[in-house]
């Protein structure tokens, strides 16, 4: 699967990528769900119009049972800025049956060298999402989902991965240098640097201030080796209005702590959904949260 | 559950799903003997019919009364199957259909087979449909299609569309797509099945369309107890209990949802427009699923009353809300994994609509 992602999305080889699909694949994408053929190679097109040829910077190939993350650090030609693509797959090493897959669009248009305001014009329309008002308290019922109840399998560093979530889900900053080792490698979304804990910090405190009712979700977990893919989304209220924030992190754990993260999330594709939005503040400049 | 040679769905491309290489695996009686198996049928004689657009084909597929249920109308003859295919692909005329899954039940030989099909559309709307005007644009829609088939011909057919996710896609607010939909003339055979259907679902009677065919009892169980504990006694804090802490949850209009708390929303969402909801199980279909676990097929209705606070619904408030609705469950370890639930929220609102207009004219359910 990674060979076939990197000759598509670097060097656009729809034929590969056509071969491994179904007639039923679905691909999920900018918060829009790709169904049929054209619809199909509707993607690798898009993403190869934004970005041109591209190559690898570094991958990441993270496998449990029949699902694949893959994570790919893509650097366009002629330019300085590189681009975070995470796929998440389910296939059966020769076909995929599901992919949902995340772009980091801003640092699609800092590559590009394109205005926002067209790159969000350029996304999918998104499809129509209602998420329905619910009580995202626990009320004592324990009923959450949190690392330790989703992995499968034996697992020896679950404890790690429910502290890490609780960074977000609870949220329990005060943790993080707990969690993270010292000159822990953390990628956020719109970094072109490495980042610390500290950046972490400040996200997951602004998401909580400019948000009220936030919920996180999760969904999936892959864990293979010392690496593991987690599949995830906020919930939250602003001005009102439910917005959805979907996510992809990677982790990589060396002992007792996390020495490498990489979370990936769609900025404009989540600015395109939620157009009333002022989390991230995204207008013709390039801000994510401060 | 144990499995069977049966035909899934879920890993093949279409090619070897048109070319089965496989043996037949169950008795068809009186089915053409090209066909392996319910699911094989299903699947070749829809892609047949919509994707080769041989429309024709529905005379040699569908029998001559064959009775089709939806919430927005009713026929019962195949010239009506074939004009409605017809029109459907003069508004769509690239419409595809993706089939994800076939969950079946074996009748025997004396009634055939019952098929639920789970089918993923894509078109463009070229040309004036149901909904309005053209809009040029490309939609998405889920159907479930539970079809009783028996000597190769489709006899009993009840359709599910997600028509309200259909209609946001292309532009189209959903109450107007519904007022549109209640200005076009009903017909009097659906009126009388649906107040027919009112009665029996407010008495919590089970439809006349019963089969003594063998189904897998914990199958049949947990779909009788999914749906008692959630519409009828509306004990939300159960649906722990059947579902998983991270279950996906697919409803009309876009509505998704992830893991308890967001599942038990949606249901609480959705019964507070209709707070005396009784509902009833009308069909129970369950096959394994070939990577573990057990695929449940659902068909039930609901009946209330209708008790909207949205502004553009109140005035219909009082009157009686009808759903004619289908799911698939899939279970993964005794709890559900992901659910499907389809129905047409379109002629829901439509059929408020237009018994709210007969009520000045003295009718009306």
């Amino acid at each position: 699967m990674l060979d076939m992602l990197i000759k598509t999305f670097t060097k656009g080889d729809l034929g590969v990528y056509k071969s491994s699909l179904l007639h039923t694949t679905c691909w999920s994408q900018h918060n829009t769900k790709f169904f049929g053929q054209e619809k199909l190679m509707s993607v690798p097109l898009t993403w190869l119009r934004c970005a041109g040829r591209c190559h690898v910077v570094k991958s990441i190939t993270i496998c449990q049972g029949n699902t694949s993350v893959i994570h790919l650090l893509l650097k366009p030609q002629n330019c300085e800025g590189t681009i975070n693509y995470t796929f998440w797959l389910h296939d059966n090493g020769e076909v995929i049956k599901s992919a949902f897959a995340i772009v980091d669009t801003l640092q699609l248009a800092i590559a590009s060298n394109t205005d926002v305001k067209k790159m969000i014009l350029a996304l999918p329309e998104p499809d129509p999402l209602v998420i329905q008002d619910y009580d995202q308290q626990d009320n004592l019922q324990g009923e959450f989902a949190k690392p330790s109840n989703v992995i499968r399998g034996n697992c020896s560093f679950s404890t790690l991965l429910d502290a890490w979530w609780s960074i977000w889900s609870d949220p329990q900053l005060s943790i993080i240098d707990e969690v993270y080792a010292d000159a822990a490698d953390i990628s956020l979304p719109v970094s072109f640097q490495q980042q610390g804990s500290h950046e972490l910090f400040e996200l997951v405190l602004s998401i909580y201030s400019k948000l009220t009712r936030v919920f996180c979700q999760l969904e999936d977990i892959v864990i293979d080796g010392n690496n593991v893919a987690i599949k995830w989304f906020i919930d939250a209220d602003e001005q009102g209005k439910k917005v959805r924030l979907p996510l992809i992190t990677i982790l990589k754990i060396d002992g007792h702590h996390i020495t490498c993260e990489i979370t990936t999330f769609d900025v404009l594709a989540f600015e395109k959904r939620h157009s009333h939005s002022a989390l991230f503040e995204v207008k013709s400049t390039v801000r994510v949260v401060d | 559950m144990q499995k069977n040679n049966v035909t899934q769905v879920y890993w093949k491309n279409l090619p070897e799903l048109l070319s089965p290489q496989g043996k037949k695996s169950q008795s068809l009686k009186n089915f053409d003997s090209e066909f392996i198996d319910i699911v094989d049928y299903i699947i070749r004689i829809t892609h047949r019919i919509w994707e080769q657009k041989n429309i024709a084909l529905c005379t040699k597929y569908y029998a001559e009364y064959c009775p089709v249920h939806t919430l927005g109308g009713y026929s019962d003859d195949v010239q009506t199957v074939i004009k409605n295919t017809l029109q459907t692909l003069a508004s769509f005329p690239d419409r595809s259909l993706i089939g994800e899954n076939v969950v079946w039940r074996d009748l025997g030989d004396d009634s055939g087979y019952y098929s639920s099909h789970r089918i993923t559309s894509i078109m463009t709307n070229k040309n004036a449909s149901e909904f309005g005007a053209a809009t040029g644009k490309t939609g998405r829609v889920t159907t479930i299609a539970d079809c009783v088939c028996y000597e190769n011909k489709i006899v009993y057919e009840w359709l599910m569309r997600d028509n309200s996710f259909l209609v946001k896609q292309l532009g189209i607010e959903l109450m107007d797509a519904a007022e549109h939909l209640a200005e076009l003339p009903s017909n009097d055979k659906f009126e009388i099945w649906r107040e027919k259907e009112i009665a029996r679902v407010k008495a919590g009677k089970s439809s006349s369309h019963q089969w003594h065919a063998p189904i897998d009892e914990d199958s049949e169980n947990f779909a009788r107890s999914w749906l008692d504990t959630i519409f009828n006694k509306k004990t939300f804090g159960e649906i722990k209990g059947l579902y998983h802490v991270n279950a996906k949850l697919q409803w009309p209009g876009g509505v998704e949802a992830v893991g308890i708390s967001g599942i038990r929303g949606v249901f609480i969402q959705w019964l507070a427009q209709c707070p005396d909801a009784a509902a009833t199980c009308d069909h129970i279909s369950a096959v394994a699923f070939e990577d573990g676990g057990i695929d449940i097929a659902v068909r039930w209705s609901v009946v209330g009353t209708f008790t909207s606070k949205k502004e553009s619904l109140t005035k219909y408030s009082g009157q009686c809300f009808f759903v004619l609705g289908a799911t698939h469950l899939r279970i993964i370890n005794g709890k559900i994994s992901e659910e499907w639930t389809v129905f047409d929220e379109i002629a829901a609102y439509a059929n408020l609509m237009r018994d709210f207009n007969s009520h000045d004219t003295g009718k009306g359910v």
